[in-house]
């Protein structure tokens, strides 16, 4: 089983600090963290739609 | 066709079916066949769940789409990052936890053999008829341009499709689509660019937005809430959400993508990806149609855009007629140039701009009439002729104003979106059908090598299948809104039965058995009496299959899980 990795001295251990080799481990974000991407990219394209479609009406 | 074109489309195709066949070398199990042993990375599976997505159709039809409706079907979209995310949450870890071959196996764990038989069925009802489709659109390019019969297009585009599929199975299809799909984004990327330079050359890009604007082409967001209307922000947020919910969580053919993820992780990632890059993709291209339209007013354009049916009347006794409908279009042309001319020197303070709206709009109303009448003189010649030229808009646009070489690329990233969509279709269509069907029928396929040589036959039969139907779909109008609304008939019942695994858990598999065929009644009944905009179909479907499922549950116990039930838990 893959060790986990020890927060630094003082800090607080976030609950998804994972190993390395962990292979269900998301990429640089946690995956809250990336849902949150993907759901805030949806609202500004349709901000920026909503935009064009008043701009040019 | 011309000699360069016709030399880059065969190569790019040649270059890519010789890449599939290399890469299916080594495929002699079926968990390699199905499943691709689960060893895909994230970045495979990614371009593979968006190619799979984006068919020929997306291509072919998409600009058309946006040149006659403007970028409403882009709202279409909105759904699917939500449902990404809950996908990502809940479905992704729970089959790969379970290691299911496709998402079906997992209904018998959850009910049982009738329920995952109904899904099954209706899964393979759906896509088998999906597939005819796309196997269609694709082989009406190769028509037009070479002059070929459609149906024998069919037939050949068929034939191509069998090798990499049959061979290689999903070890094949997850690679070949990440180089295919690159070529497809890198051909319409160019006809993008090569499109805007064009139009830039006589206007400023705020000129162009204005004109679109004028035309209402620019209709991207409707916020009016109204259950009929096709394309707004409610249907496509609600009912997108069920429609994507179910495709990408419900349907093999692209669950089967991520199913042959390496990891949970690399399935979320695949899928996260599709979110975050769809709705601009389709936005571009949905844009590109408009951009082609803006073109279009200081050009001439063809009074009908399907040259088989122009054909078809040229040939008949309303020939006549049709070419002075003709030119009356043609001198509308000229006079829709000058009013467009004046409208945008008035638009720069060099004139009365209501006056020169008004004379734009009177052209286009007039212009509107002849096309109301060309399209009359066609049903005259024959009442079922197709009188939608959507899918032909961009195909003509491509092969007039296009420099050589561009087209070739251009028609090759068609056809290799219709290869990429129909083999991963053709794939799910055989997984489900050895895994679900075959492999549970007393005396079918249980050991590995036989189960692989029934995978073959089965492709074999679906492409036949998939082509014997695509000799019926010539009369449907936008292809791309015809494959949808098919789908939708079906999704929101199949997603329905997933969601009663999760969220009912007294329901047992009498109970879903029985909403699921009261649900899918109800959306046939809804499609006939066209008593709501085709994407509520999902919603309808899947919230009624859950209602009674629970419903029945709580007044049948006969029809009530097992209270040490194999209910799952959402990860």
């Amino acid at each position: 089983m893959a060790a986990v990795r020890e927060p630094a001295f003082g800090a607080r251990a976030r609950p998804d600090a994972v190993s390395e080799r962990d292979p269900d481990a998301p990429p640089l974000l946690s995956w809250r963290a990336l849902y949150a991407v993907v759901i805030g990219a949806l609202a500004l394209a349709i901000a920026a739609l909503s935009w064009l479609t008043e701009a040019f009406r | 066709m011309r000699p360069l074109d016709a030399g880059v489309m065969i190569a790019t195709l040649a270059a890519l079916v010789l890449w599939g066949l290399w890469r299916s070398r080594g495929t002699r199990d079926l968990p390699g066949y199905l499943v691709a042993n689960r060893q895909l990375p994230w970045p495979v599976v990614a371009l593979s769940v968006m190619a799979t997505q984006a068919s020929a159709v997306t291509f072919l039809a998409t600009p058309g789409q946006g040149y006659v409706g403007g970028l409403s079907f882009v709202q279409f979209y909105f759904g699917l990052p939500l449902a990404m995310v809950v996908l990502c949450a809940t479905l992704v870890p729970a089959f790969q936890r379970l290691r299911v071959r496709t998402a079906y196996e997992y209904l018998e764990q959850r009910f049982d053999g009738r329920v995952r038989t109904l899904a099954a069925a209706l899964f393979l009802l759906q896509r088998g008829l999906s597939a005819g489709i796309t196997l269609f659109a694709p082989s009406l390019v190769l028509s037009v341009i070479l002059g070929w019969d459609l149906r024998l297009t069919c037939v050949l585009l068929g034939l191509l499709v069998v090798g990499v599929t049959t061979l290689g199975g999903a070890r094949a299809i997850g690679p070949t689509h990440a180089l295919q799909f690159a070529i497809i984004l890198a051909a319409m990327a160019l006809a993008f660019v090569l499109v805007a330079r064009d139009l830039g050359a006589t206007l400023r890009p705020a000129e162009v937005l204005a004109v679109a604007g004028h035309y209402g082409k620019l209709n991207a967001v409707d916020l009016h809430f109204d259950p009929r209307s096709r394309y707004n922000l409610w249907a496509g947020l609600v009912g997108g959400l069920f429609l994507q919910l179910s495709y990408f969580g419900t349907d093999q053919s692209q669950v089967g993508r991520y199913l042959a993820a390496k990891s949970t992780a690399a399935g979320r990632m695949g899928l996260l990806f599709n979110g975050l890059f769809k709705v601009p993709m389709q936005f571009a291209i949905l844009l590109l149609g408009v951009l082609v339209f803006v073109a279009d007013q200081r050009s001439a354009t063809p009074l009908f855009f399907d040259p088989s049916s122009e054909a078809r009347v040229v040939a008949g006794p309303h020939a006549d007629a049709w070419h002075a409908l003709e030119a009356e279009h043609a001198a509308l042309g000229g006079e829709r140039r000058a009013a467009l001319d004046r409208w945008l020197a008035a638009r720069r303070g060099q004139g009365d701009v209501a006056a020169a709206s008004a004379a734009l709009d009177g052209v286009r109303a007039r212009d509107g009439a002849v096309r109301d009448s060309a399209i009359a003189l066609i049903r005259a010649t024959d009442r079922g002729a197709n009188t939608n030229d959507t899918n032909y808009v961009f195909l003509r646009h491509v092969l007039a104003h296009l420099p050589v070489g561009v087209v070739g690329l251009v028609l090759a990233a068609i056809l290799a979106a219709a290869m990429n969509t129909i083999a991963s279709e053709i794939h799910a269509l055989t997984s489900t059908t050895v895994v679900d069907v075959l492999a549970r029928i007393p005396g079918g396929p249980k050991a590995d090598g036989a189960a692989l040589g029934w995978s073959r036959a089965a492709s074999i039969f679906w492409i036949a299948f998939a082509v014997g139907f695509s000799q019926l779909v010539g009369r449907s109008g936008s292809l791309v809104e015809t494959v949808n609304v098919l789908g939708s008939l079906f999704y929101g019942t199949i997603l329905g039965i997933f969601l009663c695994a999760f969220l009912v858990k007294r329901a047992g598999g009498g109970a879903v058995f029985v909403a699921a065929l009261v649900a899918e009644a109800a959306v046939l009944a809804c499609w006939k009496l066209d008593v709501v905009g085709w994407l509520w179909f999902n919603v309808i479907g899947c919230v009624l299959t859950v209602g009674l499922a629970a419903l029945l549950a709580a007044l049948k116990p006969s029809w009530r899980a097992p209270a040490n039930g194999n209910a799952p838990r959402v990860a």
